[in-house]
Order: structure tokens, then C-alpha cells, then sequence
């Protein structure tokens, strides 16, 4: 367990580098916007690339980069100018709120499908489980985002056309405000979610089923929930729950395309935003963060592993 | 009166988007000898006043693009101007006519019939308006007016306004309500600092935030200001919320309670936002596809209009006078060397009589949602708007005259359709940027002008790369036979006319291309038109000669003007009232004036 972790180190360190040189000789730049603005001269344009200290080669801001984010210091934003951590704390929260609940929306609606797609396996409600998972993930979000829009925003005007992330729930109306404004984004998020999921426990309880401990449960006279429940589902789980783990930083990561269609201002937004803007210092500690996250979730996985299923044991 | 050449201010533009770049462009003036600068706004009292302020009344502000700093001086694009002007404020602004307009803290426009322009144009004294204080309730001073332009004149502040201290020698107070402002030397461009342009900041907050300093002040992102709203909470990347000002100088004005500025998403639903769902009451910059954006601003139901103005945003073909061969080295496109069939001014006309400006405004700007074509390089303010141009051949798309014009040159067809006389073959590289209404607009060109005999070659670059001075694929080195983008001009048209083809201008290595002439165009019967322009004083005569100059360019086919490009595209409720773009200042240049 201990050499896991020391490996996670080195490889953060090369991801880290490999994000930061990507960044660094991507072709946006932060005064790119500026370059269509007349009102900037270049010597103009030259002193703020000093400041923001892009005149250095890519390897020394890397170094400096890299020990800041050691000391936990992401720096300041190019656009803002203002510290990034404080950019990622106001993203945070609408990113959890919508892509965080879509998540567990998906795992709450997966389990029982792909429990009863299983057990009914090959009846029509198994059927209709599999068209849905199916149409799940091969639409796209941007296509299920944008119908979603148009019908319920744009024509029926039931749903608002933007997130508002100044609501505070605090009664009834302000919740069913709050649901109103996340509902539509939660669902494209959650379609997808517990497609995929689905496919995922209805094959594991598939695996489960016919083997020999799931007979002797039987034989023992268990009633049959108590077969499924106890002790297909418990076996089944063990990979589910590694992925689903191994799911969360995608969370963290937030949504891109559907934050943006929904105008959610999410880490998705921040972090397309800062891309797209050269916002070097923003985009390199979501990535790196993101980075950070699938590492550690790794090993919460494999850990896991080992709590689930004692037959596994880490040296 | 001599008034020598404007500072080299870059009046260029137009990126990737054709969304980004439109406003933050004209920082420029009226018409030096012209007395067209009076105070046309401000009829204080006078009137009965159109509204008071509304107890509860809130405006809802979409923004494609979220706003990330509330500082107009490190601003990186409109999105944070805009709405940095709700709060900050100049001295003037611009009006729609291209006037300046005392709605901000100067009390009357200076001139030079009213003394506050010194004759030789070098200083222009402001008077400010009486009893103005700060959002926060502390009195305004001169104090702070000048504490700004040393904010912005510091170089380590490295503001991205600091051309509009170009050039600009002092700024100091006079008294107590008087703010006189010295350039270097005549300046016809003398609203330069002071109209549109040095947005004041408050000494007590922003003191401790100048040079190295200025970056990571935390009051970039909630500035206190003058301006008929303040910030009550500023989330960067996403959203503002503003509350009237309760200390404004107007006691009826801001008509809103507060305001919602909403940033972020894109352009098609935020179009969608404003005409099909009412809950939007000021959406900018709705430059979608231009059926899609005809369709929703027209239907029956529709909860918006489209509102478009226009200034002098035109979108050019530039020609090269100058020879771009790679063989010649150092030489390339130096202004000592010429074009081998693009100084035949047969050539341009064919070029000019091949140009089917017409389908392009109709079907890649929506004919006069996002542009219309135009063979004017001046078109506005309106009185500067040749009707000469219309009727010259140059201007009438007509394959056969340019193929007619070709023979008589004795440009010959070859084998494989394209033209040659002696070893000069019409062949030719049109650069542009990245962008999919100029891919398409170089589409239409290359037909139509392959039709005729020349062989095209298109280039896009992407807009950083093409609009920086020092790069090999960039407008500057022009190194190639024509190319494309907009400029946006000034109010006074002598500021675009002047820089961009006058011989002094011209763009070459020796200084580092950073003249605005990058056709390389030289010729004294232009350079004396323009230097005879800027000694006229009479108004008349001045528009007359604007218009001579535009038709001597159009004429000769020393540009190809194509389509005049909206300032403004947005869709505004149909409860908004007193929402009146200007061209030449910021769409929320009068948001004190909205009103439902």
C-alpha cells in the first residue's frame, strides 16, 4: 500500500509537468482577447505578458508554478486577478449541485434497474430497461441539453433558461426554485449516468446468478429477496462500487457542455472559460486538482477492493 | 493650423468571433476644426424628467460572456467594461451621432468655441459638475481624476487602457472642479483622455493599488464609483448584482432598483432567452446565423426587439502596394518595392467589378441583422456617407466588365484559365482570420474572382496570430497579395483616414510594422487631400472633403470596402425603454437613462 502511494507521487509530478507545458504552448493566449481590441498597443500587450510573467521560458514558470502549488498556492487568475482557489470555491458548489445530485440521482435509479433487468432477464420490462440505458448513452448531452431547452424553456416556458447560483434554499418555494433551475441539467446528466451504470449491475447480478453459492442460498430455503438482496447484489456491488468510486473526480471535474448549455456557472464553465482565455493559472489547477483526485480515487478504489472482498489483500 | 498626425493608435480589429469584437474600438473624436462638440444631453431641471426612481423595479442583463473584473483599466474585453461602466465612470462619453455627450462627470463638453480647447490643440480643460460624491457617500474630487491618470500611466500598473494615455503629457487639476489635460503636442484627437477614456477611479480605495500593486487588488473586482449603480456582489465568471446608487448626482435617475447581470452560455439560446422567454430585458451581442436570428426577432410573439446600430465597423479587402515575394528576404513587401500586377490600377478595378459585396451581406451578414455591404470606407456618422460611390463601376458587381477590363490590360487567359502578361501571372494569396463568416466571405470572393482569370489562394490565421504587429501571418507584415478584417473607426473620420493610407504611416520593418498603413499605399495627391483635410475648419467643407477623400480611395481601388458591420446586435425587451446603442462608446455608455 505504502509503494502505491510513493508511485502516486512521481506520476502527479509528470502529469502535472504534461499539463502545464500543454498549457503553456497551447495557441490561446491570455491577451487574446485583447488582440481584437484596437485600444491595445503592442508595447502595450508586452508589459502585461511580463507581469503576468509569460515572458519567461515555460520550464522556469513551471518550476515556480509547481512550488507554489506544493505550498497549496494556485496563484492568481489572469482575468480576475484574483486568487484561483477563491474562482474554484464560488464554481464548486453549483458544480455539486448539479452534477454531484445528478450523479447520485444516477446511482439511486441504476441499482434497482439493473437489479430487476436482471432477475427479469428478457421480459419486457428488461427490454425497455435496455432500449433506455441504451438511448442514454448514445445521445449526446449536447443534443438531449439542447432539446431539453427548447421544449421546456423556450416553449413551454416551465423552466428558467439560466441557473441561478445566488438562490439560497432555505423553504419550500426557494427548493422548488432550486429544483426548477437544476432539474433539466440533472436529468441529461443522470440519463447518462444510470445508463451506464445500469449495463454495469445487470451484468454483474447476471454473473452472480447462475453460480453455485446463489443455489445453496436457495436450497437453504432463503426467500428469493433475500438471495438477490443478501447475496447476489452483495457480490455484485464489489466492481460497481469501484467504479462508481473511481466516478466521483469526474464529478469535481464538472459537466463542460452541459454547464455551459444550462449556464451553470460550474467548474466546467471555469474551466472551458479558462482555456479559452489563456487563463493559464485557473486551467492548470483544475487540471492538475482533476489529476490529483483520479490518483487518490485510485486508491480509494483499491481499497475498497480490499474492504469488499477480503479474498483481496494489498502488500 | 498644423496639426500633426494622430498617436499611433491601432484602429484595427475584429477576431475569431465576429462576436468579440465589435465595441471598446472608437476612443476617438469629432472633427477637430468642426464645432459639432456641444453639449447635447444633460438639460438638468429643465424638463419634466421621464421618470423617478422605481421602488422595486429590477433589470435583468444577459451577457453570452461572464464578466471577470470590474476594473475598466484591466479590463480584457467588453464583457468586463460593459458593465464596469455601470459603476466607473470618464469625464464624456460619445453619443450615437459620434458627439461627446456631458451624461458623466464633466458638466459641458469642452470646445474651442467655448475656450476649453486651447487653439493649438494641446490642452482641454473639464469642468467638472458640482456636488458629485462616490457611491460610498465620500465627495468627489479632482484629486481622484488625477490620482487616475497616474494610475494609468504607470507602466508597472500595466493597465490595458494605457494607449489612451498615449501621447497625453499631464493631467492636473485646476482649483477645485477644473481638470486640464496636456498632450505633448497638438492633438486633433483631443478627446482622447477624458471622453470614453479614463474611467475614474477613487484615490482612497485604489492608492494603495497602483503600479506592481494594481494586479492584485482586490478592488478590481468591486470597485466603488460614480456611476448610477454600485456592486453589491460580484461572483467572476458568472454573475453581478447591482444596486442603484443611492448617492448618484441625477435624484430621479437610475430608473432600476437593481440590477441582475447574468454572464455566460452562448450566443444562440441567449438569443432564444431574450425574444422567446420575456425574461431577459437587455441581451448583447446576439450575432447568430442570420435566419435563425430573423425568425425569432420577428415572430409574432416575440418578447424582444432586435436593436442594431452603425458605426464605421467595415469589413475590407486590403490590397498590397508593396511586393510580398519570399524571394526578396529583407526586401518582402518593403515599401521600396511594387507589387507586380497589383499597382495596375486595371487589375484592382477588375478585382473591385468581380466583387459581389451584395451576397455577401445578404447571405453571410442577414442583410442588416449582423451588416450590409457597402462600397464606402467612411460610413458614418451619417453626414460623412458618400452617395458618390453607388453609381462607379468599381462598385457594381459585373463579371463582364472585369473580364473586358482585363483584355484591354492585355492580361491574357493561359491554358489552364488563368491570366498572365509576360511572365506576371495573376496569381494571389488572401489572408484573413479564423472565422466562419470570413471563410465563407473569402469562398465567395475566390469564385467569383477565379471566374475572371486569377488564381486564389486562401489563408486564415488565428485572430491573435493575424493581429499582432510582429508576426510573419499577421495583417501588419501583409505579407501576402490581398487580405481581410474590419476596422473600426472613430467618430471623426480623419483618424481612419489618415493612418491607414497616408505614405507617412506606412508599415515596414524599420519600425517594426507598427504603422497602420499596412497596404504600403503611397501617394502625394492622397497624403495632400488628407493634410488639406486637416486644415479646414469649416464644418461644410470638412464632411465635403471627407467624402473626397473616401471617394479617391474607392475610386482608385486602393480598398475594397465590403460590408458595414453593426456596433450592436442586441435583443432588447419591448418594456425597455431609452436603451440608444452608440457606435462610438460602450452599449451601457446611458444605462442611467433606461427606464420601463
Amino acid at each position: 500500500m505504502v509503494r502505491r502511494l510513493l508511485i502516486a507521487i512521481p506520476t502527479l509530478v509528470v502529469i502535472a509537468l504534461a499539463i502545464y507545458l500543454m498549457l503553456a504552448t497551447a495557441p490561446s493566449n491570455p491577451l487574446g482577447a485583447l488582440a481584437n481590441d484596437d485600444r491595445i498597443s503592442a508595447e502595450t500587450r508586452i508589459r502585461i505578458m511580463q507581469t503576468y510573467g509569460l515572458d519567461k521560458p515555460p520550464v522556469e514558470r513551471f518550476y515556480s508554478w509547481l512550488t507554489a502549488v506544493m505550498r497549496l498556492d494556485f496563484g492568481d487568475s489572469f482575468m480576475s486577478h484574483s486568487p484561483v482557489m477563491g474562482l474554484i470555491l464560488l464554481a464548486l458548489p453549483n458544480t455539486l449541485a448539479v452534477v454531484g445530485v445528478a450523479y447520485i440521482v444516477g446511482i439511486v435509479l441504476a441499482i434497482p434497474i439493473g437489479i430487476l433487468s436482471a432477475t427479469k432477464r428478457y421480459s419486457v420490462y428488461d427490454m425497455f430497461a435496455t432500449a433506455f440505458a441504451y438511448t442514454g448513452f448514445t445521445l449526446p448531452t449536447f443534443l438531449t441539453g439542447t432539446l431539453f431547452l427548447m421544449i421546456f424553456t423556450f416553449g413551454l416556458h416551465w423552466l428558467p433558461y439560466a441557473y441561478d447560483s445566488n438562490l439560497q434554499v432555505r423553504d419550500l418555494a426557494s427548493l422548488g426554485q432550486q429544483i426548477k433551475q437544476s432539474v433539466m441539467p440533472i436529468m441529461v446528466l443522470g440519463l447518462f449516468d444510470t445508463a451506464i451504470l445500469t449495463r454495469y449491475v445487470r451484468a454483474e447480478m447476471l454473473e452472480h446468478l447462475p453460480l453455485d453459492y446463489v443455489r445453496t442460498a436457495r436450497s437453504k430455503g432463503l426467500r428469493e429477496q433475500g438471495v438477490i438482496l443478501g447475496h447476489v447484489l452483495r457480490n455484485s456491488l464489489i466492481p460497481v462500487v469501484t467504479l462508481i468510486a473511481l466516478g466521483i473526480p469526474t464529478v469535481f471535474g464538472g459537466a463542460i457542455i452541459t454547464e455551459t448549455i444550462f449556464r451553470v456557472p460550474g467548474i466546467g464553465q471555469l474551466l472551458i472559460n479558462s482555456i479559452s482565455t489563456g487563463d493559464i493559472p485557473v486551467a492548470a489547477a483544475l487540471l492538475f486538482i482533476f489529476s490529483v483526485l483520479v490518483v487518490a480515487f485510485n486508491l480509494v478504489a483499491d481499497l475498497l477492493y480490499a474492504v469488499l472482498d477480503p479474498r483481496i489483500k494489498y502488500a | 493650423m498644423d496639426v500633426s498626425s494622430v498617436s499611433p493608435r491601432k484602429i484595427l480589429a475584429i477576431g475569431a468571433m465576429l462576436a468579440l469584437t465589435v465595441s471598446a474600438c472608437a476612443t476617438t473624436s469629432t472633427p477637430s476644426p468642426s464645432p459639432s462638440a456641444v453639449a447635447t444631453a444633460t438639460a438638468a431641471g429643465t424638463a419634466a424628467p421621464l421618470f423617478t426612481r422605481n421602488a422595486s423595479a429590477v433589470l435583468n442583463v444577459l451577457y453570452w460572456q461572464a464578466p471577470t473584473i470590474l476594473n475598466p483599466h484591466q479590463a480584457t474585453g467588453t464583457k468586463d467594461a460593459d458593465p464596469s461602466r455601470l459603476v466607473l465612470e470618464p469625464l464624456a462619453s460619445y453619443d450615437p451621432s459620434g458627439k461627446p455627450v456631458a451624461n458623466t462627470l464633466a458638466k459641458e463638453i469642452p470646445t474651442v468655441e467655448n475656450g476649453g480647447v486651447s487653439k493649438d490643440l494641446t490642452t482641454v480643460t473639464y469642468t467638472l459638475k458640482s456636488g458629485l460624491k462616490w457611491s460610498d457617500g465620500s465627495p468627489f474630487s479632482v484629486d481622484d481624476v488625477v490620482f487616475t491618470f497616474k494610475y494609468q500611466s504607470d507602466p508597472k500598473s500595466a493597465v490595458t487602457t494605457s494607449d489612451d494615455v498615449d501621447g497625453v503629457k499631464s493631467v492636473e487639476a485646476v482649483g477645485t472642479d477644473k481638470i486640464k489635460v496636456t498632450y505633448d503636442k497638438p492633438n486633433a484627437n483631443y478627446y482622447q483622455w477624458g471622453v470614453y477614456s479614463g474611467f475614474v477611479l477613487q484615490k482612497a480605495q485604489f492608492g494603495s493599488c497602483i503600479g506592481e500593486a494594481a494586479a492584485k487588488c482586490p478592488a478590481n473586482l468591486k470597485p466603488i464609483g460614480t456611476g448610477p449603480y454600485v456592486i453589491k456582489d460580484f461572483k467572476p465568471n458568472d454573475n453581478i448584482q447591482f444596486d442603484r446608487n443611492e448617492n448618484f448626482r441625477d435624484a430621479n435617475k437610475p430608473y432600476f432598483k437593481s440590477i441582475n447581470w447574468k454572464g455566460g452560455g452562448e450566443a444562440p439560446t441567449a438569443a432564444r432567452a431574450a425574444f422567446q422567454t420575456g425574461e431577459v430585458d437587455y441581451a448583447w451581442n446576439l450575432q447568430v446565423d442570420a435566419p435563425l436570428l430573423k425568425s425569432l426577432s420577428t415572430a409574432s410573439d416575440a418578447k424582444a426587439n432586435l436593436v442594431t446600430v452603425y458605426g464605421n465597423s467595415v469589413e475590407r479587402i486590403l490590397i498590397n502596394f508593396s511586393n510580398p515575394d519570399p524571394a526578396l528576404g529583407d526586401k518582402r513587401a518593403e515599401p521600396d518595392t511594387k507589387h507586380p500586377y497589383l499597382t495596375d490600377i486595371a487589375v484592382r478595378r477588375a478585382l473591385a467589378m468581380a466583387t459581389d459585396r451584395a451576397t455577401v451581406g445578404k447571405e453571410l451578414y442577414g442583410d442588416g441583422l449582423a451588416g450590409k455591404s457597402t462600397c464606402n470606407i467612411i460610413n458614418g456618422p451619417e453626414q460623412y456617407n458618400s452617395t458618390a460611390t453607388a453609381s462607379l463601376d468599381v462598385c457594381k458587381f459585373d463579371l463582364a466588365a472585369a473580364n473586358a477590363e482585363l483584355d484591354k490590360a492585355g492580361y491574357v487567359k493561359g491554358a489552364d484559365g488563368v491570366r498572365a502578361k509576360g511572365s506576371v501571372r495573376l496569381e494571389m494569396t488572401y489572408q484573413t482570420t479564423n472565422s466562419s463568416v470570413r471563410q465563407s466571405t473569402q469562398t465567395i470572393m475566390k469564385k467569383n474572382w477565379e471566374a475572371i482569370g486569377f488564381k486564389v489562394t486562401l489563408k486564415a490565421f488565428p485572430a491573435g496570430t493575424f493581429f499582432t504587429n510582429t508576426s510573419p501571418d499577421g495583417a501588419n507584415h501583409f505579407w501576402a497579395d490581398v487580405e481581410m478584417y474590419t476596422n473600426s473607426g472613430a467618430p471623426d473620420p480623419i483618424l481612419s483616414l489618415r493612418p491607414t493610407w497616408t505614405t507617412k504611416n506606412i508599415a515596414q520593418k524599420s519600425n517594426n510594422w507598427q504603422g497602420n498603413n499596412y497596404a504600403r499605399y503611397s501617394d502625394p495627391t492622397y497624403d495632400k487631400l488628407i493634410d488639406d483635410l486637416g486644415n479646414i475648419t469649416d464644418p461644410a467643407k470638412y464632411v465635403d472633403a471627407v467624402k473626397a477623400a473616401n471617394d479617391y480611395l474607392v475610386k482608385n481601388v486602393v480598398i475594397i470596402p465590403l460590408v458595414n458591420r453593426t456596433f450592436a446586435t442586441s435583443g432588447v425587451s419591448k418594456n425597455l425603454k431609452g436603451v440608444k446603442p452608440s457606435p462610438w462608446d460602450q452599449e451601457t455608455y446611458n444605462i442611467q437613462d433606461w427606464y420601463k
